[in-house]
């Protein structure tokens, strides 16, 4: 099978200092990849590749046979394949929850009125907020909002959904009906690249686990033997400090 | 003093306030379309555009407008350029004015947090459609309190141009205080009537930040003061 999201090589600094090392990583379809690591090992900027949101200095990155390569025509046909969650939810707040996910329905894939609203309305029952549409973001609680965001992005149809950190901004009880959300979209056959520090649904909904530090891959493997058993010394110093 | 004698001074004075509003009229929305281009070319990636704003924004708000007004009234004929007064007035305020609030619009704009660039150019959002509907919209709330004070400042220097002979409020107040020599009274019903502008201007703005409020969010309501948290 070939792979939806092609890595390779990929080189990243921030002026002098490099984030990014020689990533190689391949996303098959349908794949739920997990990513995780210590703060500053490129977790995020690793996926923030995949729809543009950073640039990359060295090698190629390939999604959905689209090659990046920083032009507009390129960045705009990835996107369009490619939906994003934020650890920050990033709800626009001067729109409720019915407009904030056909705001880009009506803009980007100029749809009318009716047929945006029919279709964000479905995914909105979707994550279970149907009653709330109408709520500004204002007036929901942080799973709410999450919830809307994952609806917003399923709008446009992705072939791919990018959770950046999708629970860490949120109230302890509100994390399950986040990750309930993202374990039904896993099961819908959803491909998902999901940094998160859930291990249980790390253990549930992912196939493969990527550990990175200093900007480089260091190990890679099936979940449940990567916690059971991680290979690498800077993995099991990492899993420790979680878990205590 | 009777009602009548009261009328005589008063249909002049309001003769001259609907040039004031006029005034007003044409500088705030030119000002305010003159603010948004600047702010742009300050904040555009283009090194010599910010330069051009920057030097424009420094000028303007190093010099005050009585000399700028002077400058384009007298000091440009000088040169052949003849600017009438009341369109002499109107450029006065509008590039006084527009570099005031070219700062403004960008303070507003860099407030805007930056997931709402990120989630906006996620979804596959334009640039100009990033501003249009997801940026702007939360810069110009942020801003508003702001935006009304210098509405009212800007009413109140439209009295500035009578300096160029511009026929508003001041000059007819002037003009009647000169030819009866009763300055008090003149001045206090100018000052009145200035009130009475911005007073409506002040409770249409109110009334504009309370319809423009998200629910949810800071809206005067005492639970949501961010005031009580300091």
């Amino acid at each position: 099978m070939n792979p939806i999201i092609s890595i390779r090589g990929v080189s990243k600094w921030y002026g002098e200092s490099q984030v990014l090392d020689g990533i190689d990583l391949d996303v098959l379809p349908d794949e739920k990849l997990i990513l995780c690591g210590p703060s500053g090992s490129g977790k995020s900027t690793t996926i923030r590749l995949v729809n543009a949101l950073e640039d990359y200095q060295k090698g190629e990155i390939v999604v959905d046979g689209v090659k990046l390569d920083n032009s507009p025509l390129s960045i705009r046909r990835v996107r369009a394949d490619v939906g994003m969650v934020f650890q920050h939810f990033n709800l626009f707040p001067h729109l409720n929850a019915l407009a904030n996910c056909t705001v880009a329905l009506r803009l980007v894939k100029k749809m009318t009125a009716k047929d945006a609203n029919a279709l964000a309305m479905h995914y909105l029952e979707r994550v279970k907020l149907g009653a709330h549409a109408h709520k500004h973001p204002g007036q929901l609680s942080g799973g709410q909002k999450q919830r809307v965001a994952i609806a917003r992005s399923l709008c446009m149809k992705p072939k791919i959904v990018l959770f950046d950190e999708p629970t860490s901004a949120l109230d302890p009880e509100m994390v399950k009906e986040v990750l309930d959300t993202m374990l039904q979209l896993a099961s819908d056959g959803m491909t998902m690249i999901c940094v998160t520090h859930e291990m249980g649904f790390a253990r549930e909904a992912g196939d493969r686990i990527v550990f990175m530090d200093h900007g480089r891959i260091v190990e890679s493997g099936e979940p449940r033997r990567f916690f059971s058993a991680p290979e690498s010394a800077r993995a099991r110093e990492f899993l420790g400090q979680i878990l205590s | 003093m009777t009602l009548d004698t009261l009328k005589t001074y008063l249909d002049p004075l309001l003769q001259g306030a609907s040039w004031t509003l006029a005034l007003f009229a044409a500088s705030s929305l030119l000002s305010a379309a003159l603010g948004l281009l600047v702010c742009f070319c300050r904040m555009s990636s283009l090194a010599p555009v910010r330069a051009i704003a920057k030097a424009y924004i420094d000028v303007i708000r190093g010099t005050p407008l009585l000399v700028q007004l002077f400058f384009l009234y007298y000091g440009l004929p000088e040169l052949g350029v003849v600017i009438p007064g009341f369109a002499a007035g109107v450029l006065g305020l509008v590039l006084n004015f527009g570099a005031y609030l070219a700062e403004l619009f960008r303070s507003g704009i860099q407030s805007v947090d930056n997931g709402q660039f990120e989630a906006s150019r996620a979804l596959g959002m334009t640039r100009l459609q990033r501003m249009r509907v997801i940026v702007m919209p939360q810069a110009l709330r942020t801003i508003f309190p702001a935006l009304a004070n210098y509405a009212l400042v800007l009413v109140k220097d439209t009295s500035l141009v009578a300096v160029i002979s511009v026929y508003e409020l001041m000059r007819a107040g002037q003009m009647l205080a000169g030819a009866t020599f009763r300055s008090l009274l003149v001045y206090s019903l100018v000052g009145a009537i200035y009130f009475v502008m911005c007073s409506v201007l002040s409770t249409v703005f109110r009334r504009a930040e309370k319809w423009l409020s998200i629910p949810g969010y800071w809206s005067g309501a005492p639970d949501h003061n961010p005031a009580a948290k300091i």
